[in-house]
């Protein structure tokens, strides 16, 4: 049997420390360091929205970085655009028909000539498909309410269109940049062999 | 202007006392509120110094220090406006119409769809984003976006010319290799 001794016992000082309050506060923001990293590793947890699928941005962003192997920081930022404008524009694409949609009822409405802001006000919950229906009956066919919908939201899906076109663009100059850059390397070290 | 003209006017002016109603009060409390987004970032940022070390080569020389910390500032200007369209998109909420469509029942096309559509997940003294909310948003975050890409492009550009440059210039330096 050994004797007792004065000696600090090492695990309850660890007891001790794990049961006293933790005196730095907890801090959501991240650090400095993190977050240049940050500017570098494309991270779902920074890119999606609610209802987004993580799985598949998780896939593009590995298929992106196998195929491109960046090879700087710079092609990193440009590998992290493309995936970015690539994943927007698939946001905006399922966006689009969803958003065509809920303007819908307003083109009905307008069809109807009930009140604009209808959906504070008595057109009925629950009638909304045999409304569709009277105007089948009078010839207003889906494709006239198609384009009244889409006569009432011209300008905002020329916005989204816009915007579409715009990540096309940077999405594929984002490539072309760094394909450039190691063309221009190849070039200066084969001249100086 | 008439003495009867500028008494009139003080008159007037003291008549108004700003909003009394909680709409117009609400309204006026955010007049002050923007977005900064035009605002470029600290040099002195530790976000950017950090982002500055990685973009530098080793042993880098002031002028290729500057140009990191200018480029990195650029990078964190950019997404800062990155961050609001994530924001701006965040607003659609994960019902309203990021759904697919097939997926809900048909009896769901009325006005109460209608209503989780239209009128999305925002702070209650929000306004609800609409399509055409939605529309201009993405429009005039456009302009800002373009200016920030544009001139990180050009820092990242000067930051590298510079870099091969010195490279260059160090090989040229170094006294030629006896051939094996």
């Amino acid at each position: 049997m050994t004797e007792p001794t004065n000696r600090p016992n090492p695990t309850a000082n660890m007891e001790a420390a794990r049961l006293q309050p933790d005196p730095t506060p907890l801090s959501l923001q991240i650090s400095p360091a993190e977050a240049a990293l940050a500017v570098l590793i494309p991270s779902a947890a920074r890119t999606l929205t609610d209802g987004e699928d993580a799985a598949e941005f998780n896939s593009l962003a590995k298929a992106v970085a196998e195929f491109w192997q960046p090879q700087d920081v710079i092609e990193r930022i440009q590998m992290v655009d493309f995936i970015h404008a690539e994943w927007e524009l698939r946001r905006l694409r399922r966006m689009v028909p969803l958003a065509f949609r809920a303007g819908q009822p307003f083109a009905v409405a307008k069809l109807e000539g009930v009140d604009h802001r209808f959906s504070e006000s008595s057109f009925p919950t629950g009638t909304y498909r045999k409304t569709l229906a009277d105007l089948a009956a009078r010839g207003q066919a889906e494709d006239v309410l198609d384009a009244q919908t889409l006569l009432m939201h011209a300008s905002a899906f020329e916005s989204f269109d816009k915007r579409m076109a715009v990540l096309e663009i940077r999405r594929d100059g984002a490539w072309e940049k760094v394909e450039r850059r190691r063309s221009a390397r190849k070039t200066i070290s084969s001249s100086q062999t | 202007m008439s003495e009867k003209r500028t008494a009139a006017n003080r008159r007037n002016a003291k008549l108004s006392t700003g909003p009394i109603s909680t709409k117009g009060k609400r309204k006026s409390a955010l007049n002050a509120v923007k977005h900064g987004l035009s605002i470029p970032t600290d040099r002195a940022d530790d976000t950017v110094l950090a982002l500055a070390a990685l973009l530098s080569p080793t042993a880098a020389s002031a002028h290729i220090s500057a140009l990191a910390v200018e480029a990195a500032r650029r990078i964190v200007d950019f997404n800062r406006v990155k961050r609001a369209y994530l924001v701006l998109y965040a607003g659609l909420g994960s019902d309203p119409i990021l759904i697919d469509p097939a997926t809900q029942p048909a009896t769901e096309c009325g006005l109460a769809a209608l209503a989780s559509l239209i009128k999305l997940y925002q702070p209650p003294t929000a306004r609800p984003l609409t399509i055409a909310g939605l529309a201009k948003q993405l429009d005039k975050l456009a302009r800002y976006e373009r200016r920030a890409l544009s001139l990180r492009e050009r820092a990242l550009g000067e930051l590298a010319e510079a870099i091969a440059g010195e490279r260059l210039q160090h090989e040229t330096e170094m006294p030629d290799r006896p051939e094996s």
